[in-house]
């Protein structure tokens, strides 16, 4: 599945690695970006968009790759970041492993092994790319409500019957019933089980 | 000690007590007073002894005496008892009766031996005798006047002894009256002879005198006092002595007869004894005389002791006496004088004594001293004499060994802590040692302790100078040295582990650059070979054309990453000098000596007497060998330490200096033998695979070749030529 909207991002000081590694994404219809340090990275490229970062970790001078990595977490880059190295330091490897690095490869090894871990990088940011979306719509779904509808709405996800909602708010039983048939029609769900779901996946709170 | 003094204590003055010179002729009387006293009581002892033996002569003359006389008292009796007798003498003129009275008196006296038996009237006449037929017959003879017919004729037993009037010998007469009823008729008279007396006086060598009541010596063993007086006659006594003439009458009468005895008599009555002064023989000689009185005869009988003896006795004591002073005086000189000297060793032998007392203190104590020092070292002592038979241990070397001393005295090669797996080694050391210089030598090698364990020591011998300069044997010193080798074995292994961390650490930051630079064309050329794939199979002609001309660009890249690192490690031929590869082996081996010896191995160097002149980098060739030799030894790590040889020779061949290193090891197999040059490819728990690549790239940078062959029977040999300089 290769989405247009995804971007597959290749951060390498060496221009020679660079440009070989866009051709062949190129070559393989990804949307390519290439930067030739950490820096133009983050200042131009949308950290928050879905993809897959090619990251060299090895980059001198300006940031090294490792620092891009963390920079990407604490903005909580929804980007998968694979690591590449030219000498793979293993404990180095396997401590981004643990802090959310997709996967960390050394330049020495074969290019299917590469293209096949991009692949699934790329998948994989998919799959995410979609669930944003979906949260993306739902939150936004969520913001047309008005602020007693989404009283209403945070109560009756756990599942309470009208009456102790309207005792809770301090409303009439007809007033929570009137919010509830608005919030479903404007969230476009059925019942408070959807409700649930739609405000879990969303992150609302 | 002074010569002076020794001669003045040898002088006999001094040895005598000193004495006041007024007190010698004290001394002197004193001793002549001992003298005559000695004298005096050695003259008295002998005088009792001739007291005695006068005495027992007395005792002996008496009974003699007494035994002759007793024998014909009564025979004048007894023979008048015959009727002849009184016959006769009532009618004296019958001659029959006269011829048988006289053959009755022949017969009867030579029965009983005496001298003369025969019958006188009342008158005194003869009336017959036992000598009626021989001249000087006593018939018709008259012997009234003699006392002993006066005596019989008057009743009694006639006695009387006297020189016969018709015989002049003297005799001893016994007469007895012949009776018929109470009517005298006549005497009966024998005379007997003294002569068996006198025979047996004349034997002693002492004068006997028989003195008659008158005091007249009547028998003499000395015939001129016979008849003399022994002391003044009375008148009376002379005149009855002239009336019966006992002396003899007439012609018989001798010269000396009444005169005084011709002897000096001195009286000692209190002794018991008189000293009389007598000619004998011609000579005048001193006796003691002794008296018997013999009361039947009314005789006195003198024995004689010559005083001669008694003088001869004192001055036999007088001798002795003053031969055994003078005796004791010497004695006593002598006596002090070996005293003296006895107390002069005694005081040099104490003097010695002390001296070797001392001496022997000071041996005592240096030899304590020196047993508490060698008991003290740590460090084992051995003596050996000649024959390397052993003579001395110390303690120490007992705790080195686990010997007892007693165990390894008098032990000959091969000793008992010898290591059975070394005994080659040690016969080549003990041989090396006992034949060679007599100087200090040191080795290291290896003994078997008794409990089994190995023990590492440093032996050094030094030989041992007896006090006349010969050398006795040989006195070595065992260090033990086990510890001292493990700690270095251990040092160095520590230091081998660290070298290898640091070589890795060094070879890993190598590799890792190496594989950074190079992972950047390799990803490069990886990426633009996918590309052009896709961008053929896309039918995107120029972008295959900039992929294909990236991967040439890459690998260009990649080729200059390598030239450029190879420039920077290519191991350079550092110097270029005339190099003796004799010299390099000799230098190589004593920079491995420590290393061989600590594996137990042993280096063999045969080296060629030719010229071995290289032109090259020393310390580069000698890192060529070093390796070698290093292999060599570590391929023979687990052999018996008789098998841990590494054989190095050097030799020129065909204008090639060439060097041969082998060992005995396991060899090389075919499929090592493949890879043995490679790099990185090692057999070795912690090689690097290196080392021979770089020897290989050594000897090739000199123009040689390094090679190796696998021994036919064990191990294997790696050669390497370097060419001979010109």
């Amino acid at each position: 599945m290769k989405t247009l909207n995804l971007n597959l991002f290749i951060v390498d000081d060496d221009k020679d690695v660079r440009e070989s590694l866009a051709a062949l994404f190129i070559a393989r219809h990804y949307r390519v970006q290439a930067f030739e340090s950490g820096e133009s990275f983050l200042a131009r490229a949308d950290a928050q968009s879905c993809g897959c970062l090619l990251l060299d970790i090895d980059m001198d001078p300006g940031m090294s790759g490792l620092q891009v990595f963390d920079e990407l977490h604490r903005l909580d880059s929804p980007l998968l970041v694979i690591l590449l190295s030219g000498v793979l330091n293993v404990p180095i490897a396997t401590s981004y492993m643990d802090k959310g690095a997709f996967y960390c490869l050394e330049k020495g090894r074969e290019e299917s092994f590469l293209l096949q871990r991009v692949e699934q990088a790329m998948q994989r940011a998919g799959d995410m790319a979609v669930k944003v979306k979906t949260a993306q719509d739902a939150k936004a779904l969520w913001k047309t409500l008005t602020p007693r509808e989404q009283d209403v709405a945070r109560l009756n996800r756990h599942g309470w019957v009208n009456k102790r909602i309207a005792n809770e708010l301090n409303i009439g039983v007809r007033a929570v019933e009137t919010h509830n048939l608005h919030l479903f029609k404007k969230l476009g769900i059925r019942n408070s089980t959807e409700l649930d779901r739609l405000m879990r996946e969303s992150d609302i709170r | 000690m002074t010569d002076s003094r020794l001669t003045a204590h040898q002088s006999p003055e001094h040895l005598l007590p000193r004495i006041r010179r007024a007190w010698w002729p004290l001394l002197l009387a004193a001793w002549l007073v001992l003298m005559v006293v000695c004298g005096e009581w050695s003259a008295q002892g002998e005088m009792r002894n001739l007291v005695l033996e006068a005495d027992s002569n007395l005792e002996m003359q008496s009974l003699s005496l007494r035994g002759v006389t007793q024998r014909f008292k009564h025979i004048p009796f007894t023979s008048g008892q015959k009727d002849d007798i009184p016959a006769l003498l009532q009618s004296p003129a019958h001659p029959d009766l006269k011829r048988q009275v006289n053959q009755y008196l022949h017969a009867l006296n030579r029965r009983v031996d005496s001298q003369a038996l025969y019958l006188m009237n009342e008158g005194g006449s003869c009336m017959a005798a036992s000598n009626w037929n021989e001249t000087g017959s006593f018939v018709g003879d008259n012997y009234a006047f003699r006392s002993y017919f006066q005596q019989a004729r008057s009743g009694g037993i006639g006695f009387e002894y006297a020189v016969g009037t018709t015989s002049c010998t003297p005799g001893l007469y016994y007469a007895s009256p012949v009776r018929v009823g109470e009517t005298m008729l006549g005497v009966m008279a024998i005379k007997v002879t003294l002569s068996e007396i006198e025979k047996s006086w004349v034997q002693t060598t002492n004068p006997l005198f028989l003195l008659d009541r008158h005091g007249v010596v009547i028998l003499s063993t000395l015939p001129d006092f016979l008849y003399t007086t022994t002391h003044e006659l009375s008148a009376q006594e002379l005149q009855e002595i002239d009336a019966s003439g006992p002396y003899g009458k007439g012609k018989c009468v001798r010269d000396s007869i009444l005169k005084p005895a011709p002897w000096q008599s001195r009286s000692q009555a209190k002794t018991g004894y008189q000293i009389i002064t007598a000619a004998v023989n011609g000579q005048s000689a001193r006796f003691l005389v002794r008296s018997l009185y013999l009361q039947e005869f009314d005789w006195t009988l003198l024995a004689t002791s010559n005083l001669a003896s008694v003088e001869h006795a004192r001055w036999i004591a007088v001798a002795i006496a003053f031969l055994s002073t003078l005796a004791c005086v010497f004695g006593t000189l002598y006596w002090r004088q070996r005293e003296k000297r006895v107390a002069d060793l005694r005081k040099a032998r104490g003097e010695l004594e002390i001296r070797v007392a001392q001496r022997t203190r000071e041996l005592a104590e240096r030899d304590a001293f020196r047993k508490a020092m060698e008991d003290a070292l740590l460090v084992g002592m051995r003596a050996r004499d000649l024959d390397g038979r052993v003579t001395y241990v110390n303690p120490a070397l007992c705790d080195i060994t686990g010997y007892g001393a007693d165990e390894m005295l008098g032990g000959l090669p091969p000793y008992i802590y010898w290591h059975p797996e070394d005994i080659e080694q040690h016969w080549r050391d003990n041989n090396a040692a006992m034949s060679g210089p007599a100087s200090i030598t040191g080795f290291e090698t290896r003994f078997r302790h008794k409990l089994g364990h190995d023990v590492l020591v440093m032996i050094n011998n030094a030989p041992l100078i007896d006090a006349d300069g010969q050398q006795s044997g040989w006195m070595s010193s065992v260090v033990d040295v086990t510890a001292q080798k493990q700690m270095q074995a251990h040092q160095s292994r520590q230091d081998e582990q660290l070298r290898q961390v640091q070589r890795r650490a060094v070879m890993e930051e190598m590799a890792s650059s190496l594989a950074h630079e190079i992972n950047q064309p390799l990803i490069a050329i990886g990426a633009s070979n996918e590309a052009a794939k896709l961008f053929a199979e896309q039918g995107n002609i120029p972008m295959l054309h900039s992929s294909l001309e990236r991967i040439a660009l890459q690998k260009q890249r990649a080729a200059n990453i390598i030239k450029t690192i190879r420039d920077h490690t290519r191991i350079k031929t550092q110097g270029n000098e005339t190099c003796n590869m004799n010299a390099i082996v000799d230098s190589v081996a004593t920079f491995l000596r420590a290393e061989v010896r600590q594996r137990n191995a042993r280096l063999v160097i045969h080296q060629t007497p030719n010229a071995t002149e290289v032109q090259g980098d020393r310390v580069l060739l000698e890192q060529v060998l070093v390796n070698l030799v290093m292999n060599g030894l570590q391929a023979m790590q687990d052999n018996k330490v008789k098998n841990r040889v590494v054989d190095v020779e050097t030799g020129v061949l065909n204008g090639v200096v060439f060097v041969n290193v082998g060992d005995m090891g396991a060899g090389i197999s075919a499929e090592v033998g493949k890879q043995l040059f490679k790099s990185f490819f090692t057999t070795k728990v912690d090689g690097l695979g290196m080392g021979l690549n770089i020897c290989r790239t050594i000897v090739e940078n000199h123009g040689g070749q390094l090679v190796f062959e696998n021994r036919i029977d064990q191990g294997v040999v790696f050669s390497f030529t370097i060419p001979r300089s010109t």
